[in-house]
């Protein structure tokens, strides 16, 4: 909740502006049955129209002025509770910008998109109800009780009763009542769970025929929430009815210990009863506003976690600035992902010469990935040095890194936008002729004019308008477009069929100039024309040369081979 | 709004606000039909809704009593006369009140949980039965708020706005009585009260409503926005394109902070100048009684109490009322999107007469068969093909061919819109479909598994299996070494439906899976592309093993992997180009050739168009 409390203080002046409007709105609403009961005092029982119409006037400007105020404050409410959120998730974005892939695996993607959006906006809703609630309940409450008192001081023992009572059965129902809603989130996310298994394996479901299974799971997960909700709205059933009960008693006594009273102050006594009824409400205002609390903390939690997550990189004090060629050096390096038992590369010491073109193959979970994230800094090595131009990759500018690096990785990532936009994203002030050129370089060109609007065609979201093999083209020319001192293709061909892929490989070093390429294969036909190649296996360097020489030394390499190509091979 | 007395509307103890306020209202587009359709469903719980909407009609007792009551002991007390009777009387309203409103919530707590569980159940029967090319339209997420949301909106937001809807139809009728027979003058007055709230709240809520499907656009560009730049966030970094992805996100997060302080701000106008409204009202209504009251029309000072109390209430229901219909509404629009599912088109059903089918040989044969996912684009065109007991097919081509179609229609995942494919001489359509998929072993290109132990994943489809089978089906298929790794081995819960696992792990359980399934025919696409080569020979080995005696289809990418197949069928533009053994098709120099060759790296050339480097 501190976290509220200083977004809130940075707003602090209207925040107070906001308080006095709605001290204002409650002193209204708590006036009101006082002059009524003038009305009906002063006026209706002595027939004098004259009071009646000028009490009648006072009554008519109280509710002039508290709808006034309560415009006023509904006005400076939204416009501070939508002010913090938007703040909060300016600052949530940048940090998260901030942070380096591993706080993004540690915190997830999905959960930090939640956190964004939900949470945020319960901290909004929080904070508008605040405003809006929380300050005029109280003093509606402490205001109906202190007027009762001066209108029918006898009360105060049934008033002392019935509000000790509510306050009870509030608290009760929050001890039983919201345990009870936290099961049903629980049971909610496991039926969640179940359909979104259904929903993505629906094609082994039916290939095994295991309908009568999943629905066997689907119902018992259906059947588990529907218990959950009945306990918790049971627990509802049993406490709200109770506070109205107890409440309209409280009426029933409040004229019973009136029953003597003189009969010229029965506008008195119908003011109380309307006064027992502001209490009430209020009463259930705070209970509400509480409930939105009890929300608002977890997700100003869940918020904080975000906001103070940590860069899990160091940033270099004095940055150096070299002219970055395209050498890479990896002294004794050592990687292992956070939480992870098993390191993901082990003592990998390798040179590798700018404008060389190296294959880089291994097994599944090899270390193939890792060994490029290293370079342009998007993990950190746990042990050794990275050195790039004879500089250590951590003691460089990272954005300079960056800037001489192109990435084009398996799982294309586009963006919503132009096509050609996206492709510009290599390089801001490539002109038409570049853009095309390195459309065509990744054999994209041709596809993308046969779209609907060329380079201008839009794509949705993460370019689910376009084929796997289409996305990997097009993020391979992106990266080509940024024409970078190093390259490195994450097996970005791997959707493409075998011609358009030798098309596009054959291409490439033309393309790449004299820039270091990296390229990532699981096929060995893509790799073996390279200047040398690293084999991995395990997190280790199994191999480092020519095809020959691996062929001649290295026994994975071979295997590798023979499993792909096999006893065929003639040169 | 603090000026309501008599029987208060039960507060909301848990907060759970209603959907729909000031949010967008769908109008259904039948509300008839639809409304008839959801009262089939609610079979079995009609009693017990009976029970509850009789129940809204006493709930409404004790607002159209308790002011008349209060009034009269005003009257009592003003009088000097003895109001016991009439407090007691009194109480035993409140008290009523009470029991009425807990039993009603108490019995609409299980009779509403009921109804949801009902209409879910009987949504996810119908889903499951329908037809793959259903899923492969739909989103997941929409289904699955389809499931959860949607169901959940309809059976709350319907039974509660209608046991509302009936209570406050019977309080502003009885209470419309009452005022009548207290005074019909005052009751005029009052009317007009009514009058100019419902202008207002029109007035408002139509500017409110377009401003609120304002913010619903900004909310969602701006999620998508975030979604974004979360999941891209390593080409974001790669590209150094923070900056420009930071404006764009502040551009929309003040468009949405923009356009939501406009509509909280529009829709914060309703209250205050109802509470004016009603304020005027009441100065009216006490002007006029005084007016009454000195011309000696009214004697009884209880009247004007009950009257003053009954206005306050009885406005109320009408600004109620329509929020609850829009509720009402949106939730009817909501069960329409259910029904839409509901009325998808589900797998054809079995012919009569359907063919069981127990220990099929295995004898496929293709008919000229031809098939589009839509009429205009045809996938498939007239294929024919004879597969003798027991052959191991390969079928390959470049991507997109068809060569994942042609599977899917011999497991019936979609049927053949030319022509016929016979197993065992009979057509797969005169086969119970039960029966034809059992007769499958598959493993598919995604590598579904659930989040239940890596053993019951392996048994999945066949939960009769024993330890000992499971054991052998995982070691035929080369994952039992790695399962015993796990924390529990076969108990290890993949909680994260196998994304734990590492992709060729997964692929290993998978194929496992289909190994104990032992079905006659085999289907095996691109099951081991994930798989490094190693892993894969290994996975290969154990695959010719059971494919022994077995009909067999393999999809694969990398011709290597089926070089020894019996039959290697090329497929190219929806027709098969070539069909022959490995040494046949290199021999004819054809498209086939061309492609291992590539492959192979022994020519680099593309195949059409020579491209010089």
């Amino acid at each position: 909740m501190g976290l509220i409390g200083k977004y809130i203080r940075r707003h602090l002046g209207i925040f107070m502006l906001s308080t006095f409007f709605l001290t204002m709105e409650a002193m209204a609403d708590l006036l009101q049955p006082t002059f009524m009961s003038y009305i009906v005092d002063r006026g209706i029982r002595n027939a004098r129209i004259g009071q009646i119409l000028a009490y009648g006037a006072a009554m008519l400007g109280i509710a002039a002025a508290g709808a006034f105020s309560a415009v006023m404050r509904n006005r400076f409410a939204s416009r501070t509770s939508q002010t913090i959120g938007r703040e909060l998730r300016q600052d949530m974005y940048r940090n998260v910008q901030r942070l380096s892939l591993e706080n993004i695996d540690r915190l997830q993607p999905a959960s930090i998109i939640t956190r964004m959006t939900n949470d945020v906006a319960q901290i909004q809703d929080f904070i508008n109800s605040l405003m809006r609630m929380m300050v005029k309940a109280p003093i509606t409450c402490i205001g109906a009780i202190a007027l009762l008192m001066i209108q029918t001081p006898k009360q105060a023992p049934v008033m002392a009763v019935i509000l000790l009572t509510v306050a009870l059965l509030v608290m009760g129902n929050m001890r039983i009542g919201y345990p009870r809603f936290g099961t049903v989130q629980e049971r909610l996310d496991r039926l969640n769970g179940v359909s979104r298994q259904f929903l993505s394996s629906v094609r082994v479901v039916k290939a095994f025929h295991a309908e009568e299974e999943e629905t066997g799971k689907f119902e018992a997960a259906s059947l588990g929430l529907a218990a959950a909700n009945t306990l918790a709205l049971r627990a509802m059933a049993v406490f709200s009815p109770l506070v109205n009960l107890t409440v309209n008693m409280g009426i029933v006594l409040l004229l019973w210990i009136s029953r003597n009273q003189q009969s010229s102050e029965i506008g008195r006594l119908m003011a109380s009863v309307n006064y027992m009824t502001q209490v009430l409400f209020a009463v259930t205002m705070i209970s509400n506003t509480l409930n939105t609390a009890v929300r608002a903390a977890a997700s100003s939690g869940r918020i904080r976690e975000v906001l103070e997550e940590k860069p899990a990189q160091s940033v270099p004090e004095d940055p150096l600035m070299p002219e970055i060629k395209g050498d890479i050096r990896f002294g004794h390096v050592s990687f292992s992902y956070a939480g992870a038992g098993k390191a993901s590369l082990q003592d990998i010491d390798v040179h590798i010469c700018q404008g060389e073109t190296v294959g880089i193959i291994g097994p599944t979970g090899s270390g193939k990935t890792s060994f490029v994230n290293l370079i342009p800094r998007f993990y950190d090595a746990t042990e050794g040095k990275i050195w790039v131009d004879g500089c250590d990759v951590t003691k460089i500018d990272t954005k300079l890194l960056r800037s001489a690096i192109a990435v084009a990785p398996q799982k294309a990532l586009l963006f919503s936008g132009k096509i050609a936009d996206n492709l510009r994203w290599g390089c801001a002030q490539a002109g038409e002729e570049e853009v095309r050129a390195a459309a065509k370089a990744a054999c994209a060109d041709d596809f993308i004019r046969q779209t609907a609007h060329g380079y201008d065609t839009l794509l949705g979201q993460g370019g689910v308008n376009l084929s796997g093999g289409q996305k990997q083209r097009l993020s391979l020319a992106r990266a080509l477009l940024r024409k970078p001192r190093i390259l490195i293709l994450d097996d970005c061909t791997s959707a493409l069929d075998a011609r358009t892929e030798s098309e596009v490989l054959n291409r490439l070093r033309q393309t790449a100039g004299n820039a270091t390429v990296l390229l990532i294969s699981q096929r060995i036909s893509a790799v073996m024309r390279t200047d040398r190649i690293l084999c991995l296996d395990n997190g280790r360097v199994q191999g480092f040369g020519s095809h020959k020489e691996l062929l001649a030394v290295c026994p994975t390499y071979r295997e590798i081979y023979e499993s792909q190509i096999g006893g065929g091979e003639n040169g | 709004m603090a000026e309501k007395n008599g029987a208060v509307p039960p507060p909301n103890l848990n907060g759970i606000s209603r959907p729909g306020r000031g949010s967008v209202v769908v109008k259904p587009k039948n509300m008839k039909g639809t409304l008839r359709r959801l009262w089939q469903l609610t079979k079995g719980t009609r009693k017990g809704l009976g029970w509850i909407l009789l129940l809204s009609a006493f709930a409404s007792g004790a607002s159209v009593l308790s002011p008349y009551m209060t009034g009269r002991a005003v009257t009592a007390i003003s009088g000097g006369d003895g109001v016991a009777w009439i407090l007691l009387l009194l109480a035993g309203i409140y008290f009523c009140d009470w029991l009425v409103k807990f039993l009603q919530a108490f019995f609409m707590a299980a009779i509403g949980q009921r109804m949801i569980h009902y209409i879910r159940k009987t949504l996810f029967d119908r889903m499951k039965m329908l037809p793959l090319s259903f899923f492969d339209r739909k989103r997941h997420g929409e289904l699955m708020s389809r499931l959860t949301n949607d169901v959940d909106n309809i059976s709350t937001t319907i039974s509660n706005s209608m046991t509302l809807l009936l209570t406050y139809g019977f309080t502003v009728t009885g209470i419309f009585i009452m005022m009548v027979a207290l005074s019909p003058l005052l009751t005029t007055v009052s009317l007009c009260g009514v009058l100019a709230i419902y202008f207002l709240t029109k007035t408002v809520t139509k500017h409110t409503r377009k401003l609120f499907a304002q913010q619903q656009k900004s909310l969602g560009a701006l999620n998508g926005q975030v979604e974004e730049s979360i999941s891209g966030l390593t080409m974001i970094k790669a590209f150094g394109r923070e900056e420009e992805m930071a404006h764009e996100f502040e551009e929309k997060n003040k468009e949405l902070c923009q356009t939501s302080v406009r509509a909280l701000i529009w829709s914060g106008y309703l209250m205050p100048l109802m509470n004016v409204i009603n304020n005027l009202c009441y100065v009216a209504i006490a002007v006029f009684s005084g007016v009454l009251f000195v011309n000696g029309t009214i004697s009884d000072i209880g009247l004007i109490t009950s009257f003053l109390l009954y206005v306050r209430q009885f406005t109320r229901p009408f600004v109620e009322i329509a929020n609850i219909y829009n509720n009402f509404q949106t939730a009817v629009a909501g069960a329409e999107r259910v029904f839409e599912i509901m009325d998808e088109q589900p797998e054809p059903a079995d012919r009569e007469g359907a063919l069981s089918l127990s220990h099929p040989r295995g004898n496929i044969e293709f008919c000229h068969v031809g098939f589009g996912y839509a009429p205009e684009r045809q996938v498939l065109k007239d294929i024919s093909l004879k597969i003798p007991a027991g052959t191991q097919v390969a079928i390959v081509g470049p991507t997109g061919s068809g060569k994942t179609t042609l599977i899917h229609l011999l497991t019936r995942f979609y049927d053949v819109t030319e022509g016929c494919i016979l197993l065992d001489g009979q057509d797969l359509r005169d086969y119970r479909m039960q029966d034809l998929r059992a007769a499958f072993g598959v493993v598919l290109q995604d590598t579904a598994l659930f989040a239940q132990s890596v053993r019951d994943n392996i048994c999945y489809g066949h939960p009769q299996a024993d330890m000992g089978q499971i054991r052998r089906a995982a070691e035929t298929a080369g994952a039992d070494s790695f399962i015993g790794r796990l924390p529990e081995g076969y108990g290890t819960v993949l909680e994260r439906g196998g994304l734990e696992l590492s992709q060729g792990e997964r692929q290993l359980i998978t194929i496992a899976r289909a190994v104990l399934a032992d079905a006659p025919i085999l289907i095996l696409d691109e099951a081991t592309s994930s798989v490094d080569t190693v892993t894969e020979q290994k996975i290969r080995r154990a695959m010719l093993e059971i494919c022994k005696n077995r009909t067999s289809f393999i999809i694969a990418h990398r011709l290597s992997t089926i070089r020894d197949s019996d039959c290697i069928i090329f497929i190219g533009d929806g027709k098969i180009a070539e069909k022959g053994s490995h040494e046949e098709l290199m021999a004819g120099n054809g498209r086939y050739a061309r492609m291992y060759r590539t492959q192979t790296g022994e020519m680099p050339e593309p195949e059409e168009k020579p491209q010089g480097m």
